[in-house]
């Protein structure tokens, strides 16, 4: 055997090695990056979004504020989906649409218990609003992580961490503290993930 | 035992773009023409002409579709071409590991 069929094989073996590896990456993080990325600036956008017409006397407006920002995340997101399932494999497409489920289990448990909140709690204070919300959405998160992805585990339990340091320590600022940590969390794993492709 | 080991090598899947495909199908069972040529760096044609020999040793089978008015090629590993490769991917070993110091 010479020199450079040995080689060659070396490099075959490399090569098979980083395209395996790269998607098999792929399939794990597919379009994950945007995905959190639009739920990061969601929860931004939101907080400031429903904390300026507030200021500004528009209550009205406000209360659509929300219910407007997830129609346009909901939407964005199935672009995505459908913008990377076009060209690409149905494994990939499948892994996609996990990605976008995961993040809405732990919404729909939100509106669960911001409803059960509703009817039990009527007099929670404003300030215990926020915390609440991020408790349950960190719960679902781990819950989920537990069970599918290994980084929606992470982001539970530094949701959990982050939420519970901020409404023991920091109560009265607990809204801004909140959004910033998960908006800009998300926004930060989103880039990183999509580095990393 | 050396010489023996690479007279054993896959013709097909000897070239780098090819057992590139390959590989990455081996990952993703099925793949789109330009999922494809992204990864590998290759032309429209020089993909097309490894997909050719890929189809035409039957370890992948081409599907064309279309995506609205646009045409979709998507390429999908055959299981003759699954076993081709791993049987390649161990004669690939065994060769570096009869590499003394490998």
């Amino acid at each position: 055997m010479t020199e450079s069929e040995k080689q060659n094989a070396l490099e075959s073996i490399a090569l098979i090695k980083t395209l395996v590896d790269r998607s098999h990456r792929e399939i794990t993080h597919a379009g994950s990056g945007w995905i959190c990325i639009i739920w990061g600036l969601y929860a931004l956008l939101g907080y400031a979004g429903s904390h300026l017409l507030h200021h500004w006397h528009s209550y009205a407006l406000a209360g659509w504020w929300w219910p407007f920002l997830s129609l346009f995340g909901f939407a964005a997101s199935v672009l995505v989906i459908r913008r990377k399932a076009a060209t690409r494999s149905s494994k990939l497409k499948g892994s996609l649409t996990g990605w976008f489920m995961l993040f809405w289990i732990p919404l729909i448990l939100l509106m669960a218990a911001l409803i059960a909140l509703c009817v039990l709690l009527p007099d929670l204070p404003m300030k215990y609003i926020t915390p609440f919300v991020l408790l349950v959405v960190s719960a679902g998160y781990l819950m989920i992580g537990l069970m599918f992805h290994k980084s929606l585990l992470v982001m539970g339990f530094l949701g959990l961490a982050g939420t519970f340091v901020t409404t023991v320590f920091f109560i009265e600022h607990a809204g801004p503290i909140l959004s910033l940590l998960f908006g800009l969390g998300l926004i930060v794993t989103g880039l990183l993930l999509n580095r990393r492709r | 035992m050396a010489e023996h080991l690479s007279t054993r090598l896959d013709k097909v899947l000897t070239q780098k773009a090819r057992l590139g495909i390959m590989s990455i199908l081996m990952v993703l069972e099925e793949a789109d023409f330009n999922h494809l040529k992204d990864k590998l760096g290759l032309t429209d044609g020089n993909l097309s002409t490894h997909l050719g020999l890929l189809e035409d040793a039957k370890y992948i089978r081409i599907r064309k579709t279309f995506a609205g008015k646009k045409p979709k090629t998507s390429c999908l590993i055959t299981e003759r071409g699954r076993r081709a490769f791993l049987e390649h991917m161990n004669t690939l070993e065994k060769i570096i590991r009869s590499i003394p110091g490998a």
